[in-house]
């Protein structure tokens, strides 16, 4: 990677000064409003535009109340416990809930601290740990970790049950440190192995968290170099406090948020910035979607979208409204079964997200946006305002900072200018697998 | 010339009348089947229409439809906005009302027939109108709306035919022939000719002596309404052969083999007091029996009086079905697709092993040929508060034909079922290990086998609904969702219940659904409606209230349902009876709020 293009990590990282290191405009806010969320609605670009990209970042992470319908589906999920009502669920609230760079950064989450349903069985548990990461997912780090440790489903899905004093089960152990928060050779064998005594007696019981002291080892352990009685809570905070996992998180989010395989010298920054937040996710994000580098040429247009971000955020971006259910399984149809990620390591992302099979679902769900088929699943149901969609000029809300003229005289000539025709061409134009 | 949308328009609002309008009386006037030939596709015969309009201006019911939100939405989209461009049109071109005039010339009566002729398809009606003026006003008002349409004079001509003076339009588009009250319309002019030669006696035969017509206009001699045709006269005229799945074949499957080996079908559809009444016969063609009758039609029943029972002990829906299922089962190459039949050969594969016998010829051979679904509302005595969602508990009842030595294998089978179900969810969710747990208890003299499912100590939840239960109560056996059905049904058996039965008995198929109870179960999980709506259409909350609020307002207005079909030696029948609020009985004088934003229990 060519570190020239950032100028230096450190002051890669810091503000993005308006007028010095950029112009602040509505392709700027457009950026940021499909980076943090999902889409580009015409309304969230122009606040965006308004506070400004300092303010914005900040305020994208605070909660606010759901409308009714949002509280309403969640709560008929629990009650009926399926998955599929849980999965539409989720995606009803993406599309239409108050909150969507919180709903982005616990789809992170979900993918970091991949669980899925189809072995924990039980929509229930399932989205409670998917409300954990929209209440802990932009706090400390290590409440989190706490939190994901204790959460029934994550205990499920790594047989915390086998966990047993004289027979410790390894997985959470390996995984906390492969996965959660060192990443690859940042420990031992020996570190998992002792870690995973330290977690003996974390069950799972009439599907809440129960530590089970009788199957608990209270011996004394030795995790990086380190001895002593530990317990789990002392395993998470060392795990948190380790210097591979500023780094490795603070990794992770960048090459979500910004562009894929930062340098080693921003890496290094990035974790030093992560620790100055206190490892808060939120308040490292927002200095993060505020940063020079995130408002470089280099970070735009540079993730590829996820299924997420194409179908939810092209919704959005248009003022549509959708069957969730649809939506949920056009996701799963382009890789991304919500709350069944395909391993514990989560889903690959990046370029990942596009190969034949996944590019003819998303050419297929832009032709159900556009009403022209159901391309043979559930079907859509989409509405919206399509005059109010023609008159802002599809175009210039999905790439406001506007085509290559080759690109952009091809989508207008292949609609004839129906908003609709416009939109399913937008969607199905290279740069809109883009984010 | 566009007259066609605003006629389809008035039949529209004229079938609404029916609805809601008394009986108008026979018509005593010379048979309108005689001017029609015996050559068409099939005609249909409508009567009293301007009875039943005056009827339902009269009524409130009128306003009652018009202020309901989905007639409102019906009427403000798409045809029916054009609809009401239309005869807002007509109004300003001539000053009166379209379906007034509709009225007035159909009035008493009208026939309306197809026939292919080499020139295309030729459409023949003859009417008898209200009188001789509002026929002459009624024409004269088309007349005038179309010339306002089309912006200048209508192209006319006039031709005579024997006696009778014929009103040529368009070159012949539209010919009218007219009589006093009575007027004959065609598309074409030989057409109008025919009419007038059958009227006159001189030429031809009319459907009136017709063989196809006297069997099909049986079905209802004296309806408002009666559709007859004969299948044979239409092109490419085929049902599916094959169906798709076994559920669809085991329902319609009869139905199809009907319809392809049919001569006439008919159907009458009438009114008594706000009850609707359908009824539909495929007669088959003299001496051809369909090969599969026997297997969908077997002989009627008259042991049915259980079924009556439970039907009176407030099933919310009961399906009666009559079907051989041993012939069905061989006959399923034929009868559905290679899929549908493949996946039945992996059912009885399962049934083998269950049972320990050879599904197809040992155990399907003594079961039927009366099947009876049922599902009732459940009353969850042994809950402390109903469960959310709750869902009606339902049951299949069938006949053994020797219980002694089935019956025991029917119950291990079932016992077999949970122990591999335990089984299963011990390998997935080995903490929880096996959860089902089969308990029997005697009913009566009969041992009544239920499934209990983990306690859970929550509010109760879906599965707080089911508690599966089995039970061999001399020949017949209950399968059902509910422990509670299943005592319900072990009740009437024993003959313990003091309901009488009251219904008639069911003849061959009998599908009865009660609205009113319907009803109630989607007041009950009104909250699950929604949120399903919501999911489903992406609907803000409001917008699904006021949708599923239109569902509510259709239900409240209707009653019961009941459809059977049977077959007898000519035909095979159906019967369609629908209850509405305004039929006068007790439930229909109770007042309904207006679906503003949904109804809600």
């Amino acid at each position: 990677m060519n570190e020239k293009d950032e100028g230096s990590a450190r002051e890669a990282l810091l503000p993005f000064r308006p007028g010095v290191d950029g112009p602040w405009d509505r392709p700027g806010a457009a950026h940021l409003a499909r980076r943090a969320g999902f889409g580009m609605a015409p309304e969230v670009v122009e606040t965006i535009l308004e506070l400004g990209p300092e303010r914005a970042p900040a305020l994208l992470y605070e909660r606010k109340p759901e409308p009714d319908g949002v509280e309403l589906t969640a709560s008929t999920a629990l009650r009926l416990g399926n998955v599929e009502a849980a999965q539409s669920a989720w995606a009803y609230r993406m599309l239409l809930g108050s909150s969507p760079a919180i709903e982005k950064l616990a789809l992170f989450w979900h993918g970091h601290f991949a669980t899925s349903a189809r072995k924990v069985d039980d929509a229930k548990l399932m989205l409670r740990q998917i409300e954990l990461f929209r209440q802990k997912g932009a706090g400390p780090f290590l409440d989190l970790l706490g939190g994901v440790a204790r959460d029934p489903a994550m205990l499920v899905w790594l047989d915390g049950n086998s966990n047993r004093r004289g027979k410790p089960n390894e997985n959470f152990g390996r995984e906390l440190f492969e996965l959660f928060a060192l990443g690859i050779g940042n420990y031992t064998e020996t570190d998992i192995k002792e870690a995973a005594r330290a977690f003996t007696g974390w069950h799972v019981r009439d599907g809440e968290y129960w530590f089970n002291e009788r199957a608990h080892d209270t011996g004394s352990k030795t995790v990086f170099g380190r001895s002593g009685e530990w317990g789990g809570d002392d395993i998470l905070k060392m795990s948190a406090e380790h210097e591979a996992c500023a780094r490795f998180i603070s990794g992770k989010l960048f090459e979500f948020y910004v562009h894929p395989a930062p340098g080693p010298e921003l890496r290094r920054e990035l974790a030093s910035l992560f620790r100055t937040t206190g490892g808060k996710t939120g308040e490292f994000l927002a200095k993060l979607l505020g940063s020079r580098v995130f408002h470089s040429k280099k970070a735009r247009r540079a993730v590829v979208s996820s299924p997420a971000d194409y179908t939810v955020g092209s919704l959005r971006t248009i003022g549509a409204r959708a069957s969730a259910k649809a939506l949920a399984k056009s996701m799963a149809s382009m890789g991304l079964e919500l709350l069944a990620p395909p391993s514990v390591k989560g889903w690959a992302g990046g370029e990942a997200w596009l190969s034949s099979t996944t590019l003819l679902s998303r050419f297929g769900f832009a032709m159900g946006v556009g009403g022209e088929s159901d391309f043979g699943g559930e079907p859509l149901e989409v509405t919206a305002d399509w005059e109010k969609v023609g008159a802002a000029g599809p175009a210039s809300l999905f790439f406001p900072e506007g085509l290559p003229e080759a690109i952009g005289g091809d989508v207008r000539a292949a609609s004839g200018g129906d908003a609709r025709t416009l939109v399913v061409s937008c969607l199905q134009a290279p740069e809109a697998q883009y984010i | 010339m566009h007259l066609g949308r605003p006629f389809f328009g008035a039949a529209c609002a004229l079938f609404l009348a029916t609805l809601v309008s008394g009986s108008p009386g026979r018509a005593e006037d010379p048979a309108l089947e005689a001017y029609m030939p015996d050559n068409v596709i099939g005609c249909l015969r409508v009567r009293g229409v301007r009875a039943r309009l005056d009827e339902l201006l009269k009524s409130s019911a009128l306003e009652e439809l018009k202020s309901l939100d989905i007639i409102r939405q019906a009427l403000s989209q798409g045809g029916g906005q054009e609809l009401q461009k239309y005869l807002a049109e007509f109004q300003a071109a001539t000053g009166k009302d379209f379906i007034q005039v509709a009225a007035d010339l159909l009035g008493k009566e009208a026939l309306v027939g197809v026939r292919f002729q080499f020139s295309g398809p030729e459409i023949l009606i003859v009417a008898r109108g209200s009188g001789e003026k509002e026929v002459e006003e009624g024409l004269a008002s088309l007349r005038t709306a179309a010339e306002k349409k089309l912006g200048r004079p209508l192209e006319r001509e006039e031709a005579t035919h024997g006696d009778a003076k014929i009103e040529l339009y368009e070159k012949g588009k539209l010919c009218i022939a007219r009589k006093g009250a009575f007027i004959a319309a065609s598309n074409s002019k030989s057409g109008i000719e025919t009419l007038l030669d059958l009227g006159a006696k001189k030429s031809g035969s009319s459907i009136e002596g017709a063989p196809f017509f006297k069997k099909g206009s049986a079905v209802g001699k004296d309806a408002f309404a009666l559709l007859v045709i004969r299948p044979s006269f239409i092109p490419n005229f085929q049902a599916k052969e094959k169906a798709d799945e076994a559920g669809e074949s085991l329902l319609f499957g009869g139905f199809a083999k009907a319809l392809n080996a049919s001569e006439v079908i008919s159907a009458a559809l009438d009114v008594a007091g706000g009850k609707l009444q359908l009824s539909a016969a495929i007669h088959t063609k003299d001496g051809e029996k369909d090969k599969h009758g026997a297997t969908f039609f077997p002989p009627t029943s008259e042991g049915a009086e259980l079924a009556a029972r439970l039907r009176a002990r407030g099933a919310v829906a009961f399906l009666h079905l009559r079907r051989d299922l041993s012939r069905w089962w061989e006959a399923r190459d034929e009868i559905m697709s290679e899929r549908a039949a493949g996946g039945l050969l992996e059912f009885g594969n399962t049934m083998n092993q269950l049972f320990g016998k050879n599904f197809q010829d040992e155990v399907l051979p003594e079961i039927g040929p009366d099947v009876t679904f049922f599902a009732r509302n459940q009353e969850y005595a042994d809950l402390k508060e109903k469960p959310k969602p709750a869902i009606p508990g339902f049951a299949l009842v069938f006949e053994l034909k020797s219980s002694k030595t089935l019956g025991k294998k029917i119950v291990s089978a079932f016992q077999a079922l949970v122990a591999i179900i335990n089984i299963d969810r011990a390998q997935k969710k080995k903490d929880e290990g096996m959860s089902m747990l089969v308990r029997t208890e005697k009913v009566g003299k009969y041992d009544l086998h239920t499934v209990s499912l983990d306690d859970d100590e929550g509010p109760p939840g879906l599965m707080h609904n089911f508690t599966p239960s089995l039970a061999v109560a001399g020949s017949k056996v209950i399968l059902s969702s509910s422990a509670e059905l299943a005592k319900l049904f072990l009740d009437e058996v024993e003959a313990k219940s003091t309901t009488a039965p009251g219904a008639a008995k069911p003849t061959g198929d009998t599908l009865t659904i009660d609205g009113e109870a319907v009803r109630k179960i989607l007041g009950e999980n009104h909250e699950f409606l929604i949120s399903d709506n919501m999911v489903k259409k992406g609907h803000t909350k409001e917008e699904a209230e006021k949708e599923i609020g239109i569902l509510y307002t259709i239900l409240d207005r209707l009653r019961a349902l009941e459809l059977r079909s049977w077959r007898d030696d000519d035909a095979v029948r159906i019967r369609l009876d629908l209850g509405t609020k305004w039929d006068g009985s007790e439930g229909s004088k109770t007042s309904v709020k207006k679906a503003e934003t949904g109804v809600r229990l």
